[in-house]
């Protein structure tokens, strides 16, 4: 074996350092149109040709029409000797334009405008009952994604579709062979692969984001700078993010849709030691879609308080121990919910494998709560329901609206916990047991929340939350409770506080949660009445490592950007303990801006 | 050590790599009298880090940094519409602290033990606060670093069996003060932008080309060193290039590339439009071609490699095992470790390594630089001398018998500089025409009995290893290979890579040309990416082996390229005939 060190390929150029301004034309604005699409037929192919009848402005009708061309030509003639034809197309371009920078101490240290077209093919052989999708293989390889060009060249973006389709469905052949092959002496549950749709033609066409760069680069600079501030900070960076997503969908079915995805985002970043050496971070995060983001004021505000808190918690006492009652307040009470229980909210398809080591990895990626429909997993006073169609929760603004999904299925609210007790899970076209019809949830290649909304009839108001805290303290004779207010994951608690019976608070310096499982969330005794709102980057790992390998198609992956909507939560019993490992030695030479101020 | 030369930008993921050039190079920049903030904040730093650093009961007995600053552009089309244009700009620290002493510190090499890549991304702001807190963070880190590996070292010594070679881990040097300027990107995007269209235009055509693009590129690298030893010096290198790439698919399934690369120091310098069409229509032929060419079988006999094919053939034979930390590290094969003052190629032939010199045969070279990444200044080392070995290329790692560097410590940012190659240049005393040598060569034919001889004339990639634990072998990819019948006609051929092994390849070699050619590209290797030219003549090689080239199992696509149904009237071939 080679025996010498650390050789890599040098990188590409980075596609995210495309320059160019964005040719995407002024977007209609907040206009959005939805119709089933009349010419559609229920069974078999239906191509809707030519332009849409409800003609929109500023959608791109070259791209289209390459699409559906090359669609309609594929559906017609592409089979390979007696392999029969594909009986599912769909292609899906997205144009995304952007930009990536970041800033430390004042200075920008990267500003990467990015712009790019790509196209995922998703192409089926067989027929919906069984197809060459839901399959585990040992050979990797879905085909069907590529770059497309950036201008609107019909002949340019038919070649590169004709070779993305070529390609997606020799695979398709291969894996639809290998699935029958691996099935052929063994029973099976017979679930179909894909579910039935609607054919629709929408438009969603949002505005853009249109924060400038320049203006980006110089936020960037300004919070980075008020880390000059905060002497017990050691580094710092602040990024500020762009990504307008157009996506352009046709499929064979007849649908056709075009959305718009704006996104914007300020986040800063920190980190530092205490005295012992302790690793101590934090980072405050600021989003938008199309509307501007918060006014500089606010930014600044925001982010040194982060730093100034983050300073201070280097002195704060650490926290060996602790079993009892736990509040978890505003950003910790949305990120324990979403990081330990939203990904339990989505079905997961088990695929076939061929073989057993991909079965083991099959099940073991299965979402037990696919088991527990009609069972209790929440205390009986809440309500859970998903609902893209919102945009606002009183004067928040939600981040996970849309008005159909990734498969062209119009979104609409689903009760997904009512009274505690689990009524479904969120789903795509892909069915799973029980759940045969898609909820319009699938985002890239899974099922994500949009908006989770958690809601009670019973909550408390803050001071009676705070004497049910207290009181739950004293009965279990302690001397103080835990209040979380900053959760990294699932674990790691950034910010707490000891709350001592009078009411005092004694900051903690770190810890992290032990033992908490989704069963704990039953253990919830009360919510209050205030709701927050916390928008957020939904884990998909969990799905998405298995929907890749089974994967039919080389789908966008792209982070899933949802809101939360929750009350704190009090439970009963949360066990908190000093984080596992050990600490690197502080710093041996002072901080150089700081040297002597200290 | 792992070599893999590719023209492919998507080389596999290998340890050294010699690619078609992407980018780099050196422009003359005048010097400039104010220092820059980013030299003030690295003194600054240094200094500091070395007083209190010196006061730890381990102290540092070598500090170094060195911030590389890249300014790019580039543009890119496929088949005559734009896929990408950006532009981009970034600045990387690298730290090279070393506690313990010259003798011995913690950068020896564990036995069996690999160094991992850190990038550390600095402000390219030029705020002198805001530097310095980064350099001081990643100082810190690195000190910390370097003392869990000093303890690593002195254990490794004394559970394991004594080196071979026992050599000091770094050499003392003079300090260098050279403060040039900063390189400066000269881009016109929207040019570039016009030329990748147009010279990817030509392919799209040809239904069977199944892909083709071109980048128009530039780089301007500046970079700032300083040590605790002194030196300070400031460089900035610009280079353009075009690079112009298409491949298509025999019925068999084999994928058939061809490769095109210009570079220059100047935007001015490189090739007209007219001479990079002439290129593409060439590559559209040449592709045609190959599709029709019959397989060849695993052979042996003689063979002529062109300039270009020899400059990469003595890159990776000789080049890579004659940088001198491979003399020491002790699971290397060191092939030539022991053959100092011993014949390895015939009489006549010279082979040296001057990254001083900026152009040969009218092209310019890549490989070219003034400071080397430990602030040594490039020189001239020649290493074998009419036919003997003499030298090897030195960085401040010394081996036995060679205490000192050479100006050959290379690195791309990120990278602990290692001996790497500059500018490969082959000499030969007693060169004969092209037409002589293809003579000598149907001359061996005959007189061998074989039915045909090669003649090599463009490469595509290969790999070698250099370890002791995988076969010391090579295996060469050409893509322009011609079989050469005994009566001297000359036939184009596909489906075979060169192999073979350094001291039997090398010492077939019999004789060499007067057509030398330059190969400019990337070398990757344990420090990363750097650019490297190779400049040499056709050579003739009594004997090479040739085995068969692996290829893909898929199938040319099944419809028809849409462009025959469209009714624009483009090119209607699919199916039929190739029509170039």
């Amino acid at each position: 074996m080679d025996a010498l060190s650390g050789i890599r390929r040098p990188r590409r150029a980075s596609i995210r350092r495309l320059w160019r301004a964005l040719v995407v034309t002024g977007r209609p604005l907040g206009r959005a149109t939805m119709s089933v699409a009349r010419s559609a037929v229920t069974a078999g192919v239906a191509l809707a040709l030519g332009v849409p009848a409800t003609a929109n402005e500023g959608v791109n009708d070259v791209l289209l029409k390459a699409m559906r061309d090359e669609l309609q030509r594929s559906m017609e003639s592409l089979s390979m000797e007696d392999m029969g034809k594909p009986y599912f197309l769909a292609y899906r371009v997205d144009e995304v334009e952007g930009f990536r920078v970041s800033a430390r101490f004042g200075a920008l240290d990267r500003s990467s405008p990015s712009r790019r077209r790509s196209l995922s093919v998703e192409l089926r052989v067989g027929n919906p009952v069984f197809d060459n999708s839901n399959f585990l293989a040992g050979y990797s390889g879905t085909g069907g994604s590529t770059t497309l060009p950036l201008d609107d060249d019909y002949d340019e973006l038919r070649r590169q579709l004709w070779l993305a389709t070529d390609s997606a469905y020799k695979n398709a052949q291969r894996r639809l062979a290998g699935k029958r092959a691996a099935l052929q002496n063994r029973t099976r549950d017979a679930i179909p692969d894909f579910g039935r749709a609607k054919p629709v033609e929408a438009f969603d066409l949002v505005d853009a984001a249109t924060w400038g760069i320049e203006d980006a680069e110089s936020v960037a600079r300004m919070l980075s700078a008020l880390f000059k501030q905060t002497p017990g900070v050691h580094e710092s960076r602040v990024h500020a993010e762009k990504e307008n997503r157009n996506s352009y969908y046709v499929n064979s079915e007849g649908t056709t849709f075009v959305k718009v995805t704006p996104w914007a985002q300020v986040r800063a970043w920190a980190r530092t030691q205490a005295a012992d050496g302790a690793v101590l971070e934090d980072s405050e995060a600021f989003s938008a879609r199309s509307e501007p983001l918060p006014d500089p004021a606010t930014l600044r505000a925001g982010v040194l308080a982060m730093a100034q808190a983050l300073s201070a918690r280097r002195d704060a006492e650490t926290l060996n121990r602790y079993s009892g009652p736990v509040l978890f307040e505003g950003q910790a009470a949305a990120e324990l919910f979403a990081s330990a229980l939203a990904s339990r909210l989505v079905a997961v398809r088990v695929p076939d494998g061929d073989g057993s080591r991909f079965e083991r990895a099959a099940v073991a990626a299965r979402n037990p709560f696919a088991d527990k429909i009609g069972a209790r997993v929440l205390p009986r006073f809440l309500d859970v329901r998903d609902d893209p169609t919102l945009a606002d929760h009183g004067e928040h603004r939600l981040h996970g609206g849309y008005r159909f999904d990734d498969e062209g299925v119009p979104a609409g609210p689903t009760v997904l916990v009512e009274r505690g007790r689990l009524r479904t899970l969120l789903t795509t076209r892909t069915p799973v047991e029980g759940m045969s019809a898609s909820t319009g949830n699938r985002r890239g290649i899974a099922p994500v929340p949009s908006n989770l909304i958690v809601s009670t009839e019973d909550g408390l108001s803050e001071d009676e939350l705070r004497a049910e805290f207290v009181a739950l303290i004293e009965e279990r004779g302690n001397e103080f409770g835990v209040v979380v207010r900053r959760l990294r994951g699932s674990s790691v608690v950034v910010h707490a506080a000891r709350v001592y019976p009078d009411g005092r608070e004694v900051p903690i310096r770190k810890a992290a949660l032990s033992g908490f499982s989704v069963s704990s969330f039953k253990d919830i005794i009360a919510v209050s009445q205030a709701s927050n709102v916390h928008t957020l980057r939904f884990p998909t790992s969990r799905t998405s490592i298995l929907w890749q390998t089974a994967a039919v198609f080389g789908s966008p992956r792209y982070d899933a950007i949802g809101s939360i909507v929750l009350p704190d939560l009090l439970f009963e019993e949360v066990t908190l303990r000093k984080p596992l490992g050990n600490s690197p030695r502080p710093p041996v030479v002072a901080h150089p801006f700081f040297e002597g101020t200290r | 050590m792992r070599s893999t030369i590719t023209g492919d930008r998507k080389g596999r993921p290998c340890t050294c790599l010699l690619r078609y050039l992407f980018a780099a190079a050196l422009a003359a920049v005048p010097a400039v009298a104010a220092e820059s903030p980013v030299m003030e904040a690295l003194k600054a730093e240094l200094a500091r880090s070395m007083e209190i650093l010196g006061e730890q009961p381990v102290p540092p007995y070598f500090l170094s940094y060195e911030i590389t600053e890249r300014e790019t552009a580039s543009a890119t089309a496929a088949f005559g519409a734009l896929t990408s244009s950006s532009r981009g700009r970034s600045r990387y620290l690298d730290i090279d602290l070393r506690v313990g002493d010259y003798g011995l510190d913690n950068t020896r090499p564990i036995r069996g033990v690999r160094n991992q890549r850190t990038t550390v991304r600095i402000p390219f702001d030029d705020d002198v606060d805001a530097i310095r807190s980064v350099v001081w963070n990643a100082t810190d880190e690195r000190y910390k670093q370097a003392l869990e590996a000093l303890t690593k070292v002195e254990t490794d010594i004394q559970v394991k069996v004594e080196a071979e070679d026992t050599s000091a881990d770094f050499s003392h040097e003079a300090p260098t003060k050279a403060v040039g300027g900063s390189a400066r990107l000269d881009a016109d995007l929207a040019d570039w932008e016009r030329k990748a269209k147009l010279y990817s235009a030509p392919f799209a055509g040809h239904d069977r080309v199944y892909a083709a693009s071109a980048t128009v590129s530039g780089t301007a690298e500046t970079r700032w060193f300083v040590n605790s030893e002194g030196s300070e010096v400031q460089t900035g290198e610009s280079s353009y290039r075009v690079f112009v790439s298409a491949r298509t698919k025999a019925d068999d399934g084999m994928t058939l590339p061809r490769y095109e690369s210009f570079f220059s120091f100047t935007p001015g310098g490189l090739a007209s439009d007219d001479t990079v069409l002439r290129a593409a229509d060439r590559m559209v032929a040449d592709l045609a071609a190959l599709r029709e060419a019959p397989l060849v079988d695993p052979y042996t006999g003689p063979a002529i490699l062109s300039g270009r094919a020899s400059g990469v053939f003595f890159h990776e034979i000789l080049g890579h095992r004659i940088e001198g930390h491979r003399q020491k590290r002790a699971d290397d094969g060191q092939t030539f470790k022991k053959k100092v003052n011993e014949r390895i190629l015939p009489q006549g032939f010279t082979v040296s390594f001057d990254p001083t010199r900026r152009q040969a045969a009218g092209r310019d070279l890549v490989g070219a630089y003034r400071y080397d990444n430990q602030g040594i200044a490039g020189r001239a080392v020649v290493v074998v001398d009419d036919g003997v070995l003499v030298d090897f290329l030195m960085s401040r790692t010394p081996i036995e018998g060679f205490p000192g560097s050479n100006g050959h410590g290379r690195k791309q940012y990120g990278y602990s500089p290692v001996s790497r190659q500059s500018n490969l240049i082959v000499e030969v005393r007693d060169a004969v025409s092209r037409d002589a040598l293809k003579a000598q060569l149907l001359a061996m034919i005959r007189d061998s009995g074989r039915p045909f001889g090669l003649f090599i004339d463009d490469i595509q990639g290969g790999i070698t290893t250099t370890g002791r634990f995988m076969p010391n072998a090579f295996n060469v990819q050409p893509n322009m290979v011609y079989r050469v019948h005994p009566d001297g006609r000359e036939e184009l051929v596909r489906g075979v890579d060169l192999i073979g092994t350094p001291l039997t390849t090398l010492s077939r070699v019999v004789a060499a040309d007067d057509q030398v050619a330059v190969f400019n590209g990337f070398c990757g290797a344990e420090s990363g990416s750097v650019p490297v030219s190779a400049a040499a003549p056709g050579i003739l090689i009594s004997q090479v082996e040739v085995q068969k080239k692996g290829k893909s199992q898929e199938r040319p696509p099944i419809l028809p390229a849409p462009s025959g149904e469209n009714a624009a009237g483009r090119t209607l071939s699919a199916g039929g005939p190739w029509t170039p």
